[in-house]
């Protein structure tokens, strides 16, 4: 077989154009995932009753299983559990006419979440109790200091961490093909499939994604440098 | 930790961006380099033109050619690629031993071919069994295949087909007088996904690309599994309709033991569209299609193909087939 | 929606589960040779030559930029293919769990060799010079001192790269892998997917206690590596298995 480098020449440019889409899929994922990663880990770090043991079970589960899995479950088993829920709420919105890209959403959050959480409450651990009872001392209250003192440097730390979140969850969206949202991966199927050029169309899609991601991280190492002011002196050598 | 990002701690973005597509490219050179030089400066499509045009001019030489070079030689193991769980169509039993209609077809051309000797290899992707077949991984793949002109260009699709597989449309009970695409397009249906690439999907993309006044909705997927999910969608409501093989729906909705029979109360079917099922072969290998074709002719003729599709499928396809081509 | 039958949780669970044994072998293979092409990796990102910096550093992007799909579509098929005449041919013949090494071993190449810089940093450099000044040859000095304290450093970040690779082989079902979950796959296809549900049951059943039973084991394996003063200290630095979970 020779490789059909015209094949590539017209796909790559039709495949870049559902970049957007990935783009959407790990922003969006990013949006829903990041405050509930941060919440559940202040839970865990400050071992909430009763909602740090069920936070700790959900992250096990979804830690303990393949994302393929997690989204056969979620695009196959949510739709008709939400059909049914809002069947005996008496609700007449048709769930099966809602975008999949709903599920592919969802289905990437889970992980998504975890991973920040985890990040997030190993960041937490670098900040000094200090840095809080000082913050109290000098008067603020004590979500002022969470959100003034605590929050920043905890984020800062977590910062490496979280770039790596965002390139794994971008890595993540050539699954959401599966659950029928054509993205970069699906779109070189789609085209790769028409004219049965699968490795070709696969190439394409190797180059786009380094590319992105390559730009992700220059983007994360200027924001890192940015927030790098926050860092606490004591541990600036804290490596995550 | 691995977690930290020092990769590349002093250069900049364009020239990381820059070494990736270069590295790349030099990559793909090598590739090409590697190959003959033939080959890298004819264009594709005019070297696939003129390897079909020769098929049909000389199909006949080269299969007696072929017989006599290899009386001299060896069997050549050719590397036959499917999924390992599309019963009845090819599948692996308990037994770890390869079965099906498919299967069966080429073990008994397999038998009148001394020159070839056939080895079953299991891959469960459609797009990567194709690919494999294009890089010259495997010379044969089994999915049922349909004609598609991308498949007659970039393959070997043997003259005679290897089997029958009338198509119609699943509805939900209400919908029962919709039964062609046309009338599904009129009714503004909505089909379940479909897999990129696949015969099912073609039918819905001709249907397109005939009818520019009027579109068939469907959105593209991925999983192995979308076309048996089709059959719940539909009776589930979450998609109003779709295309799906007389001998599968047979066998899954209407038998009483069938896997999905618990919706045979919901589902209409109406077996509408004729069309005829092939092995599909690597490019270069016209001898080996060639060889496989006359066999499949010879087998047709003596109706044995028939015989095996009554014993896989319950019924025969090809009557089916041929009625519904009228 | 199908309906959840015991009987056939059951039965993916227990049909499923020796294919365990596929799991493992490609995990250990992977883990020994991505290892290798770590300490490789890192050997040339240090090195003095600019050129092996930079190759060493093009091939972490490249390959931490790659969604492990397209990895193995890459390597499954173009290997072959980019190695051309009898060389190619005979990496054609070769089993599916081969290439699926191949390309476990190529992503761990590229996280080892951080992970391999990250434990000798971690280790302090007060360490090494002490194991000099006390008269140890510089190879006595990384056996017996920095070697121990490297292992205790990376046990964590092992720990999270098996258990993410038991999870990411379930991808190499689509080029035909038997794991655990192509094992399952291949079954609940033979059955049209008719009990899809269950068998998506029975896959958690066994990917979730296996992934916990991991963590504990190498959470304690670190914990026997740790010297015993040092576990009194507070735990200043050393951040949980959590973080390395997001890299293979």
């Amino acid at each position: 077989m020779k490789i059909d480098y015209e094949f590539i020449k017209e796909a790559l440019p039709d495949i870049a154009g559902y970049i957007p889409v990935t783009l959407n899929l790990v922003l969006v994922s990013l949006l829903i995932s990041f405050p509930l990663g941060v919440l559940f880990a202040w839970i865990n770090y400050k071992k909430v009753r009763v909602l740090s043991p069920v936070v700790k079970a959900y992250m096990s589960l979804i830690r303990g299983t393949p994302v393929v899995l997690q989204i056969y479950i979620i695009y196959n088993i949510t739709p008709y559990i939400l059909a049914s829920i809002l069947e005996k709420m008496g609700s007449d919105v048709n769930v099966y006419r809602l975008n999949t890209i709903w599920y592919a959403y969802f289905a990437l959050s889970l992980s998504t979440t975890v991973t920040i959480a985890e990040a997030m409450r190993a960041g937490l651990e670098t900040v000094n109790n200090g840095q809080f009872e000082a913050g109290l001392s000098i008067g603020l209250s004590a979500p002022q200091t969470l959100w003034h003192i605590v929050f920043p440097q905890a984020l800062t730390a977590a910062m490496p961490v979280l770039g790596n979140v965002a390139v794994e969850l971008t890595k993540a969206t050539s699954l959401a093909f599966i659950m029928a949202v054509t993205e970069i991966t699906g779109r070189a199927k789609v085209l790769g499939g028409g004219v049965l050029r699968y490795f070709e169309a696969y190439i394409c899609v190797f180059i786009l994604y380094i590319v992105i991601i390559a730009i992700m991280e220059q983007l994360f190492k200027l924001v890192e440098k940015r927030i790098s002011i926050y860092r606490v002196g004591r541990h600036g050598s804290v490596r995550i | 930790m691995i977690c930290e990002k020092k990769i590349m701690k002093n250069s900049l973005l364009i020239k990381k961006t820059l070494g990736v597509v270069v590295g790349t490219v030099l990559a793909l050179g090598l590739t090409a380099c590697g190959k003959d030089a033939t080959a890298t400066t004819a264009p594709a499509t005019s070297a696939d033109n003129s390897a079909t045009e020769s098929t049909d001019a000389t199909s006949a030489d080269t299969a007696v050619e072929s017989e006599a070079t290899d009386e001299s030689s060896e069997a050549r193991t050719i590397k036959i690629v499917g999924k390992s769980s599309e019963y009845p169509l090819e599948f692996i039993d308990d037994n770890g031993q390869w079965d099906g209609y498919e299967i069966e077809v080429l073990r008994l051309i397999d038998e009148a071919l001394p020159q070839y000797d056939f080895e079953y290899v299991e891959g469960n992707d459609q797009t990567s069994n194709y690919t494999g077949v294009s890089t010259g991984k495997y010379q044969l793949v089994l999915s049922n295949a349909f004609y598609t002109d991308e498949r007659a260009q970039n393959y070997n699709l043997p003259a005679n087909q290897s089997g029958a597989s009338p198509l119609g449309l699943i509805q939900r009970t209400e919908n029962a007088d919709i039964t062609s695409l046309d009338q599904a397009a009129d009714a503004g249906q909505i089909f379940t996904p479909s897999l990129a690439g696949d015969g099912l999907t073609y039918q819905l993309e001709e249907y397109n690309r005939q009818h520019t006044d009027k579109q068939l909705q469907f959105e593209y997927s991925d999983p192995n599994s979308l076309w048996t999910d089709a059959i719940a969608f539909v009776a589930e409501g979450r998609y109003d309709t779709a295309i799906f093989p007389a001998t599968y729906y047979e066998q899954l909705v209407t038998a009483e033991d069938g896997s999905y029979h618990q919706y045979a109360d919901k589902l209409s079917f109406k077996a509408t569209i004729p069309c005829p099922t092939y092995f599909v072969i690597a490019k270069e290998e016209t001898e080996l299609s060639d060889a496989v074709s006359e066999q499949l002719g010879i087998l047709k003729d003596s109706g044995k193909l028939e015989e095996i599709a009554i014993k896989w499928y319950g019924f025969n396809p090809f009557d089916l087939d041929d009625e519904l081509a009228k | 929606m199908q309906k959840i039958s015991i009987k056939k949780i059951i039965y993916y669970f227990t049909k499923s589960v020796p294919a365990l044994g596929v799991t493992f072998a490609y995990v250990i293979i992977s883990m020994i040779f991505g290892t290798l092409i770590g300490a490789l990796i890192y050997r040339m990102k240090t090195s003095k030559y600019r050129i092996f910096r930079i190759i060493a550093s093009l091939y972490v992007t490249i390959v931490r930029c790659t969604p492990s799909l397209v990895m193995l579509f890459l390597v499954f098929y173009g290997l072959p293919l980019l190695a051309g005449g009898e060389l190619g041919e005979w990496l054609e013949e070769l089993p599916i769990l081969t290439f699926v090494c191949i390309t476990f071993s190529v992503f761990i190449g590229a996280s080892s060799s951080e992970l391999i810089r990250a434990a000798l940093e971690a280790v302090a450099k007060g360490q090494k010079e002490a194991g000099l000044s006390v008269g140890m040859s510089s190879l006595q000095t990384f056996v017996h001192v920095l070697l121990p304290q490297m292992l205790r450093n990376a046990t964590p970040n092992i720990g999270n790269t098996v258990i993410l690779l038991i999870k990411e082989g379930a991808l190499a079902y689509t080029i035909g892998l038997r794991d655990v979950l192509g094992q399952a796959y291949y079954l609940s296809g033979r059955e049209m997917n008719a009990y899809a549900v269950s068998m998506y049951i029975a896959l958690t059943l066994i990917y979730w206690p296996l992934t916990i039973i991991l963590e504990r084991l190498f959470a304690s394996l670190e914990h026997a590596l740790t010297p015993w003063e040092r576990k009194n200290r507070h735990k200043d630095i050393s951040v949980g298995p959590a973080v390395g979970e997001c890299n293979i």
